[in-house]
């Protein structure tokens, strides 16, 4: 985001694509005005009388309703339940993926075995082959924790795989001229060099990982986020129904924010790479 | 022998493998958890023949591609007006940003039971639903490209005495073109996920709503059927939006 | 008024407010270019020459002090000063190589078939007659460059700014490049302000060398040459090989070095 960047005070004369730049405490500060701005026109909507309650509840209902589930024993429960199964089926696509991409990234027959099976299901929305799993693993944890493997899968592999494609030559050999082994290069040079691409890969995985959770919660499930909120749905619950989406959306934020900071922390060399 | 042709003597290899997979998975497995390719194709004619509840698998998939197509061209033009325009204004970026992030990291599904609450179940619910996962992605996407243009092409177009309409037009778009390009091709994959999610769960037409009727109803030649279609459809879909793309940029990666 | 330079910098400092403090790019410069002169800023990066092209672009607006052109303050990017940038990024590579050089006529409003003859007459200036069809991505580093120049020249703009324009082309091609340089300007007796990094090529091309220290940015010396107009008249290789061109390149160098 290139926002700020000319806080000069030479000031620019209508040049780069902005026609004027704000400082990035501007940007916040009309960024937070535009979120409060939003709340009360949600509350000023509730209140008009226009939407009858059980459309739009307002604000205040909404967190009070927040407030209720959070003491009972659904919310937080279904909450880790999601959770736990997002970071299992991630974390097996994590698993497979970065050594099966590496594979791939360093030997034709890999690469050319295992790309059209790949490539084949990687437009395939998660959720449709989640119907199979649903068949052969029946309703349950099982079943969830695989669709979620194999849809965060593809962009670790591929982004893995294009990473090793361009790992610089000279780091290789300067490697094997060190005497190192082909695993040595590959722990010392090859996964390094590779991580911030694989960490990008990850963080695409995870968000793909994140909307198949929910949508399969939705589709085959009694347990979990997803599940709450659509069951919540069919008894026109929409208090507990907007409460669930605001905490999808605030942990979806999380889940992105965390990432780009592992990403910060572990691989700041990334400008130089 | 050169490399690529290597490449593809592997790969015609492993469609073989991947057939003769599932080839034998059929004999060998539990009955009813696996079906032969034979099968699936005997199902498929028959369903298209005879029709399934009502509505024949042309009909079914129509419907779905349809709902697709048209939620992500109206996703596209929203989101590309929505992304230049915060592209090119701070303050707008700034007001619409936190909104657009939120609604980038909601798993698109979530909004569904908001979305059925308020629109019914028909179909403008379900283009609601794919506006949703589809304009934050275009939006997002455009305004980055918008804001990465070079800075030495519009000041040379400044120069020249372009004003802000010729810049627009000569400079900043297409500039922005294979970056919107991008996000367009992600938004497709995301709305059409969405869909398959949202007619599995609140539906009584499309692809989908047939794939999980089948389940329910243990046909695994039927569900294995509609995947493969899916799975044409989004192979298709993929391959006219990198086509699209190598018309429409043929400088990419070299300027 | 006759003698009022074409661009004028008169006391214009510029600084920048970083979070470390404040940083000084020019530090009260004052500089005359009078009208068909070519002036060359040399000197340590950061000193301030980019700045200094910016400034007379009008991309960016002096903290302190006035830019002038003709003697009317310098208000924005305008047709009458045309800038060369380094690499060739500012190029389009949705558009031929004509249509790259013909945009700022375009912008102009020319008509099209007008159009074309100029954008030929200043292909062929750079030598680079047969390749208006061309994508600009098919073409090289070199070509890409004196595509550039075309564009700039095209405008017949009465300024042309050029900010290291062969900084990254080989050492042949610039020998070249520096003779379509200098003929260019002989021929059609525009001013040109230069920003270069190299010895040979300020004291070979200029009527005036401005020498720059940096830290804060500011003009140490200013001095005239003219082994350019004698280049023109006998040609580049005598004048160089003389004692006098070797005498003013290292009095530069000396200058750069010790200040
Ligand atoms: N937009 C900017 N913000 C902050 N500092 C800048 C900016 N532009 C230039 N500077 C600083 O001003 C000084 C002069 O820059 P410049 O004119 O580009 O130098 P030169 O072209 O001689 O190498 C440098 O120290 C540079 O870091
Ligand atoms: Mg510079």
């Amino acid at each position: 985001m290139r926002v700020a960047s000319g806080s000069a005070e030479a000031g620019t004369a209508g040049a780069g694509a902005l026609s004027f730049y704000l400082s990035r405490y501007h940007f916040t500060l009309v960024s937070l005005a535009s979120v409060v701005a939003g709340v009360v026109v949600w509350e000023l909507l509730a209140r008009s009388g226009r939407f009858s309650e059980i459309l739009l509840p307002s604000p205040g209902a909404v967190w009070v309703e927040f407030l209720r589930l959070s003491a009972g024993p659904d919310l937080w429960p279904n909450y880790f339940v999601t959770l736990r199964r997002l970071f299992l089926g991630l974390g097996v696509a994590v698993v497979a993926g970065v050594p099966i991409g590496l594979l791939m990234g360093m030997s034709l027959a890999a690469r050319g075995l295992l790309n059209p099976p790949i490539e084949l299901y990687r437009p395939l929305p998660a959720i449709s082959y989640f119907a199979i799993l649903v068949m052969w693993f029946g309703v349950g944890e099982q079943s969830i924790v695989t669709v979620l493997a194999l849809g965060g899968f593809p962009p670790i592999v591929l982004e893995t795989l294009h990473a090793v494609a361009k790992v610089r030559k000279e780091r290789i050999e300067g490697a094997q001229s060190m005497g190192l082994s082909t695993l040595g290069q590959i722990i010392h040079v090859i996964l390094p060099s590779c991580l911030p691409q694989i960490l990008t890969g990850i963080r695409v995985g995870l968000g793909l990982a994140y909307s198949v959770v929910v949508a399969a919660e939705m589709v085959a499930s009694t347990s979990g986020l997803g599940w709450m909120v659509y069951n919540a749905s069919q008894f026109v619950e929409s208090g507990t129904v907007i409460t669930g989406l605001i905490l999808m959306g605030l942990t979806g934020l999380a889940l992105d924010g965390i990432m780009t900071v592992v990403q910060r922390r572990l691989v700041p060399w990334v400008a130089y790479a | 022998m050169p490399t690529s042709l290597k490449l593809l003597c592997y790969n015609a290899l492993s469609i073989l493998v991947l057939l003769a997979v599932w080839w034998s998975l059929t004999h060998a497995g539990k009955p009813g958890a696996s079906v032969s390719p034979h099968a699936v194709w005997a199902r498929l004619s028959d369903v298209a023949t005879n029709g399934y509840m009502g509505a024949s698998i042309g009909e079914s998939a129509g419907i779905s591609a349809v709902r697709v197509v048209t939620g992500w061209l109206l996703s596209g033009l929203i989101g590309v007006v929505l992304g230049l325009i915060i592209g090119l204004n701070p303050y707008g970026r700034a007001i619409v940003d936190p909104w657009l992030n939120y609604g980038r990291c909601v798993p698109p599904l979530g909004y569904l039971s908001l979305v059925v609450l308020w629109f019914g179940v028909g179909s403008a619910s379900k283009l609601v639903l794919l506006l949703l996962s589809g304009v934050p992605l275009v939006a997002v996407g455009t305004a980055a490209a918008v804001a990465a243009v070079r800075r030495e092409r519009i000041e040379g177009a400044c120069s020249m005495g372009f004003g802000p309409l010729g810049r627009l037009r000569f400079i900043i778009l297409p500039s922005a073109l294979p970056g919107i390009l991008v996000s367009l091709r992600i938004a497709f994959g995301a709305v059409f996920a969405a869909l398959v999610g949202a007619e599995m769960v609140a539906s009584s037409s499309g692809i989908a709503w047939m794939t999980i009727t089948a389940v329910n109803r243990g046909d695994m030649a039927l569900v294995i059927g509609c995947i493969l279609i899916m799975g044409v459809f989004a192979l298709f879909a993929d391959a006219c939006l990198q086509r699209l793309t190598r018309v429409l940029v043929p400088w990419a990666g070299r300027a | 008024m006759r003698n009022e330079p074409t661009m004028k910098l008169s006391d214009v400092t510029v600084s920048y407010q970083l979070k470390a403090g404040p940083l000084i790019a020019l530090d009260n410069v004052n500089l005359d270019v009078s009208e068909g002169s070519f002036v060359s800023l040399i000197g340590p990066s950061g000193c301030g020459k980019s700045t200094i092209l910016n400034l007379m672009a009008g991309y960016i607006k002096p903290t302190r002090g006035q830019v002038l052109m003709m003697g009317k303050p310098v208000e924005g990017p305008g047709p009458d000063r045309m800038v060369v940038h380094q690499s060739s990024s500012a190029l389009l590579p949705w558009l031929s190589v004509a249509d790259n050089v013909g945009l700022g006529l375009r912008a102009k409003g020319v008509p099209k078939a007008k159009r074309k003859e100029i954008v030929r007459n200043y292909l062929d200036l750079v030598s680079l007659g047969g390749f208006g069809d061309h994508p600009i991505y098919h073409i090289s580093g070199g070509m890409q460059q004196r595509v550039a120049l075309a564009r700039a020249l095209a405008t017949e703009a009465p300024v042309v700014l050029l900010d290291e324009p062969l900084g990254a082309i080989d050492a042949l091609q610039r020998e070249v490049m520096q003779d379509l340089l200098l003929d260019i300007w002989n021929r059609t007796r525009r001013t040109f302000v230069l920003v270069t990094h190299s010895v040979e090529e300020a004291v070979y091309l200029s009527t005036d060398i401005v020498v720059m220290s940096a830290r804060p940015g500011r003009v140490l010396r200013r001095s005239s040459v003219s082994f350019g107009a004698q280049a023109v008249a006998e040609g580049s290789s005598k004048v160089k090989a003389e004692q006098p061109f070797v005498t003013a390149q290292s009095e530069l160098m000396n200058q750069l070095i010790h200040g």
